[in-house]
């Protein structure tokens, strides 16, 4: 059996709770393809696949672009997806949606994408400076107040900060920015951003992730909040 | 008790995975007695509606479609391969 099989099989189990749906939708990971849950039972069949390109061509690009950030390389997913799903149309068992199903081989591919990509570039997490070392001492407490913010809603409303938010990011070591922009910028979830950059368990991608905002906050404290300095609003 | 470090990643983390009830009840018992941690988490969830609005911004996405070249390049290829 193929792995863009077993990932399809993978993808129809059942959906998530409501609430987590409700927060996928507020938090924009979920798009056109997704499917409300309680269509279950009953098998389906494939349309022809003549139709799958007009059907789904978009959600699939979408869904490529919104994880690779590559226009072409997302083209090229779109067409190894529906060639392949060509190839393994027999064994659909009807159990998904079947732009559900093909979602599920098009996030195989992916991942398969971004794992070539980042051996390429291939660094030790272990390089990264700890941040926490700097800013907690052996008790875990702070060494230093945190600076306050000074309006951050204001901030949100300005193109210059996206600017620096954008600068801050790319200072980031490179596989830490990389899980961050794979989590908060392509909305991954974490199970696809560890098997996408080879982290082992869930628990270490945690830690990378909280080390990148703890990093995040202080480059944002530096160049663009200045704490205080008369300013009403600050949290 | 958790220390200001341990709350510093369950900041982070809650916008990762979902806590469990052990771990919100001590997280929020912390941020009531702990300005600094407070003001931590406070800043950790602006930078998640940063990024949330970041990737609209870019907006390289919501409304992308499949170019006419690359459509008609991919319906060759699948017919190609179905006959």
């Amino acid at each position: 059996m193929s792995s863009a099989m077993s990932i399809a099989l993978k993808t129809a189990t059942p959906w998530r709770s409501g609430l987590a749906l409700r927060s996928a939708y507020r938090r924009g990971r979920i798009g056109a393809w997704s499917t409300p849950p309680g269509h279950a039972a009953m098998k389906r069949v494939l349309s022809d696949p003549e139709t799958w390109l007009d059907e789904h061509g978009d959600s699939l690009y979408r869904f490529a672009l919104l994880r690779t950030g590559d226009p072409s390389k997302a083209e090229d997913l779109v067409q190894d997806t529906l060639i392949a799903a060509l190839q393994s149309r027999d064994r659909y068992s009807g159990n998904a949606q079947e732009r559900t199903w093909l979602i599920g081989i098009l996030k195989h591919k992916v991942i398969d994408h971004l794992r070539i990509r980042d051996r390429e570039v291939a660094t030790d997490f272990a390089t990264d400076p700890d941040v926490e070392s700097e800013h907690f001492n052996s008790r875990g407490r702070w060494q230093e107040a945190v600076p306050a913010w000074s309006n951050p809603d204001g901030a949100l409303q300005q193109d210059a900060f996206f600017a620096t938010l954008e600068r801050c990011i790319d200072a980031l070591p490179q596989r830490s920015g990389e899980a961050f922009r794979l989590r908060e910028l392509h909305g991954l979830e974490t199970d696809e951003i560890c098997a996408a950059l080879a982290i082992g368990t869930a628990n270490n991608l945690f830690v990378i992730l909280s080390r990148a905002r703890m990093s995040l906050r202080d480059c944002l404290t530096e160049h663009w909040f200045q704490a205080g300095a008369g300013e009403t609003e600050s949290c | 008790m958790l220390s200001c470090k341990e709350v510093s990643r369950l900041a982070s983390e809650r916008l990762d995975r979902d806590l469990t009830l052990r771990e919100k009840v001590a997280f929020y018992m912390h941020l009531m007695m702990c300005r600094l941690c407070l003001r931590y988490a406070r800043h950790v969830a602006v930078l998640r509606r940063a990024t949330d609005q970041l990737r609209l911004r870019r907006g390289f996405v919501a409304d992308a479609t499949l170019s006419k070249q690359a459509r008609e390049r991919i319906a060759r290829k699948l017919r190609e391969d179905l006959s």
